[in-house]
């Protein structure tokens, strides 16, 4: 008798502790950002609410982002993304001095162009600000917001962290993946992963 | 006989290390060393990635942090051959601006267990291998290398690499290993806490505890690990990453802990922690090769040797001692030359018993012992002893016998050799009777003396015994000072027999401390030792070199007295332990420990240490003068203040690790902890009553 009642009283105890606790995401808010993007328009965060958006952490004199770049590898995604209504914005946090760092928007503007790439803007964020606020820390570093500006994925690109383009064949590529369960109603089945890349020079 | 004799040609040919080449990839430069020059089948060989790297450049460990990549070895081996993964080395800690990675810089080594098929035929076979890095200064340059290596196969005992086998096997040794540590994490107001215990962290050096996960994720890596130690390991509040935000945390937390200059594996499971793993505080900083914990570097550290040794000169403890010099002294004014000699032979004495106890302080602490300063005193035997021997030298002083014809006796024989080796030992004597007195600069001159190579320490302890010997050697060097002393006569001998009496004090006081340390009977034996010995000296002062029954009977009783002060045993536990009243005021006080340290601390109640030892003179005229007076009493009344004190009279590892915390190595230590505050105050050595008081007051206000 004592001991039932004990059990039941754990659960009761134990429930609202397991309620608490998100269930698979990350479930924390984005934070929220203005940053002046190429063109020398200031992007927010609110603008797009209700949509999905990708951050993409990019920095042109890494290896990793030549990696991907080159090979078509994330443009292609961009373009299909963007095309699903996904609103993509790469993020360039190298301050001053550093490598990546743009300077000018036009040389940005004139980089995608070369590169191919799709994203919806290209933010300037030389002081660091926003990527310190997601914690970005590689580039590339992913980061999927869902429509009510959730973090729904943050991290790798792909599950082969290597600079070599042959790595691609066979790699899941984690943000496709995350946006088709965004898509399809589901929740994110690999919320997180570890970034890898370059670290970002701040 | 093909596998002999490749082995031979191997060795004695050859004698060179197994054929490979270093390849220059950019910013490093990389090849493959073998630990052992032949290899028998059917065994495991250990060969290894050799990298060097640019200078400011890094490669990375297996998590290498926030940003990079692990360096990767891709094997091109003949059949039946097999390569494990890297025994990865202990990884450095590599902060870029907000991110942190783990890595290596300049020479590293990781070696690969290579197995080799039981079938492998005798004679040179070439390993090859693509390694690939990631090496990053501020950008990241991918870089790779075509690397090859050729060892031979033969039966028998393996041949150790003449240029490389060494290197190899002690980056083997030197590889964090699991060490039958049991670990375990838990969240405590959502940070991970993993508690870690075991035998290799029983009292072991903890300074720049960390631990590096062994994926990436599920700490934050750039983020401050807090650590607290525990008599049997440690607890270290990490900072969590995305698994722990993300509620999916890791069924196992595994990586590597460094704990000072060691490093293990560690493999935490879910769960309350093991016992003995927190309430001693945090470690002290990691103590880097070039900043000791104490802040001092090594010629500070004798510079203050130097002075604590002279102001060793004037404690309370040398007094005595100080008087048998002054009578030495008056008798060889007006010889400069015995006077000289003299003077030398007493510099000697010192610096051979500093060297001497040094030494014994070196091989006990080798041993693992807990000890510090003044643990000379913390054996009663020993403390009986020296009071054999200041009994010895009082009486002496008294008339009540003589050594050889005239061992202190003016205007005879000088620089005879007695005379000579009398110099030398009351400088031995001084030394025996001083080391208790850390005076106010020692403490840290020998703070850091701890951890340090034995021959650091015996620097530090030569130049605390220059500084002792400093002023009685100086002034027998100028003829000016000595003639300022009054000519030899017949006051001299009312002078010695006056100056007995501080040595009577000094046995009297030698007494008290064996009462603190041992039980009623022990304290027994000791002054029946002291009353045996006094006998013994009269007998063979009566016999006056002549009659042999008398000075025979005298050895007997020296003897007796001699087996009789060795005999008393510290005590279990005694007075030193139960708490008492102060004797000037009633300041109440309870027993330290770390638990009831930690216990006050996390009760938000400020609290006075105060760290002593019978022993120890300057604790007792600290205690006297300013701990038991109304003023402290009523401080710590009004700062609702919990005083704990150490009483380090006897050997105590927990108070032997509190002091080397904060780079002492003896008493006394006082420490005022504010509430909430991460690190104590620590108050001079020297104490006044309003100084403890305005620390009291100040920990208070911090609290409210």
């Amino acid at each position: 008798m004592s001991m039932t009642r004990r059990a039941a009283l754990s659960i009761t105890l134990a429930l609202p502790a397991a309620l608490s606790l998100p269930v698979s995401a990350l479930a924390k808010p984005a934070p929220g950002f203005a940053v002046v993007d190429a063109d020398g328009k200031v992007r927010t965060l609110e603008e797009f609410r209700g949509r999905i958006v990708v951050l993409e952490w990019v920095n042109r004199a890494c290896p990793y982002i030549q990696k991907h770049y080159n090979s078509g590898n994330m443009p292609g995604l961009q373009v299909s993304a963007t095309r699903e209504g996904v609103v993509w914005l790469s993020v360039a946090s190298s301050a001053r001095g550093k490598p990546g760092y743009w300077g000018d928007g036009r040389k940005a503007k004139a980089w995608m162009a070369s590169k191919g790439s799709a994203a919806t803007a290209m933010l300037l964020d030389a002081d660091g600000t926003m990527g310190r606020a997601y914690g970005a820390r590689t580039t590339p570093h992913m980061f999927v917001i869902d429509k009510t500006g959730a973090i729904a994925y943050q991290g790798a690109i792909d599950d082969r962290p290597s600079s070599k383009v042959e790595d691609l064949k066979g790699a899941r590529n984690l943000v496709a993946a995350a946006l088709a369960d965004l898509h399809a109603g589901r929740p994110v089945a690999t919320p997180w992963t570890q970034a890898y890349g370059c670290a970002i020079k701040y | 006989m093909r596998a002999f004799l490749a082995a031979v040609a191997a060795v004695f040919l050859f004698a060179a290390p197994a054929l490979a080449a270093p390849v220059n990839t950019g910013h490093l430069e990389a090849e493959l060393v073998a630990r052992d020059l032949t290899i028998a089948p059917g065994s495991t060989a250990y060969l290894a990635l050799r990298q060097k790297i640019d200078k400011g450049w890094h490669t990375y460990w297996r998590n290498p942090g926030d940003s990079g990549e692990p360096t990767r070895l891709d094997w091109t081996l003949p059949a039946g051959w097999s390569a494990g993964d890297f025994v990865w080395a202990t990884p450095q800690r590599l902060p870029i601006g907000p991110l942190t990675n783990y890595g290596y810089s300049g020479e590293v080594l990781l070696p690969v267990a290579i197995t080799v098929p039981a079938g492998a035929a005798p004679g040179p076979v070439t390993l090859k291998a693509r390694a690939s890095f990631l090496v990053c200064e501020d950008i990241c340059i991918p870089e790779d290398a075509d690397l090859s290596i050729t060892v031979t196969v033969a039966d028998g005992t393996p041949v150790a690499d003449p240029k490389w086998g060494q290197a190899v096997a002690e980056a083997l040794a030197a590889a964090p290993k699991p060490a039958g540590l049991t670990a375990t994490w838990r969240l405590e107001g959502g940070k991970p806490v993993l508690a870690v215990a075991g035998a290799p962290l029983k009292g072991a050096d903890m300074s720049g505890a960390w631990f590096y996960p062994f994926t990436g994720g599920v700490l934050d890596h750039a983020a401050p690990q807090t650590a607290d130690r525990g008599p049997d390991g440690l607890t270290l509040t990490l900072p969590p990453g995305y698994a722990y935000e993300s509620g999916k945390p890791p069924a196992i937390l595994d990586g590597v802990l460094t704990v000072g200059d060691k490093a293990y594996e560690v493999s935490a499971t879910q769960g309350p922690p093991p016992a003995g793993v927190s309430g001693l505080g945090p470690p002290p900083e990691a103590r880097a090769p070039t900043a000791p914990a104490s802040g001092l570097g090594l010629a500070a550290a004798i510079g203050f040797a130097i002075l604590g040794g002279l102001i060793l000169n004037l404690m309370p403890c040398v007094f005595p001692v100080l008087s048998m010099k002054a009578a030495a002294l008056a008798g060889h004014a007006h010889e400069p030359r015995g006077a000289r000699a003299q003077g030398l032979a007493y510099g000697a004495g010192v610096l051979v018993s500093f060297l001497a106890l040094a030494g014994l302080l070196i091989v006990l602490q080798m041993g693992g012992a807990a000890i510090g300063w003044g643990f000379q005193l913390q054996s009663p035997p020993v403390v009986a002893m020296l009071a054999l021997l200041m009994t010895a030298v009082a009486l002496n002083m008294s008339g009540v016998f003589e050594v050889g014809s005239s061992l202190q006796g003016a205007g005879q024989g000088l620089a005879s050799r007695q005379g000579l080796i009398g110099s030398f030992f009351t400088g031995a004597l001084a030394v025996a009777v001083a080391s208790p007195c850390t005076a106010p600069f020692m403490g840290s001159a020998l703070g850091f003396t701890l951890g340090q190579p034995p021959l650091v320490t015996l620097a530090v302890f030569a130049g605390l015994a220059m500084g002792f010997a400093a002023p009685f050697v100086i002034l027998t060097f100028i003829p000016a000072l000595l003639a300022l002393l009054p000519r030899p006569g017949a006051w001299m001998d009312v002078l010695r027999k006056l100056l007995a009496f501080p040595m009577y004090g000094a046995v009297a006081w030698l007494v008290w401390v064996l009462s603190q340390q041992t039980d009623a009977p022990g304290l027994a034996l000791a002054l029946m030792a002291l009353l045996l010995a006094a006998f013994g000296f009269w007998l063979w002062g009566q016999a006056r070199g002549a009659r042999r029954w008398l000075q025979l009977a005298a050895a007997l009783c020296l003897i007796g007295a001699g087996a009789l002060a060795l005999m008393p045993r510290a005590a279990a536990s005694g007075p030193a332990g139960t708490p008492q009243a102060a004797s000037a005021v009633d300041v109440p006080y309870e027993a330290w420990s770390p638990e009831r340290l930690a216990a006050l601390r996390a009760e938000g109640r400020p609290v006075l240490v105060n760290f002593t030892a019978a022993w120890c003179v300057t604790c007792q005229v600290n205690e006297k003068v300013a701990l038991s007076t109304p003023e402290v009493a009523e401080a710590l009344k009004g700062a609702n203040a919990v005083y704990l004190k150490g009483d380090w009279t006897r050997r105590d590892p927990a108070i032997a690790a509190a002091l080397a915390e904060h780079g002492r190595a003896g008493v006394p230590l006082y420490l005022v902890y504010a509430p909430g505050a991460a690190t104590p105050r620590v108050l001079p050595q020297l104490l006044t009553p309003g100084m403890v008081a305005e620390a009291l007051r100040d920990a208070a206000k911090t609290g409210g």
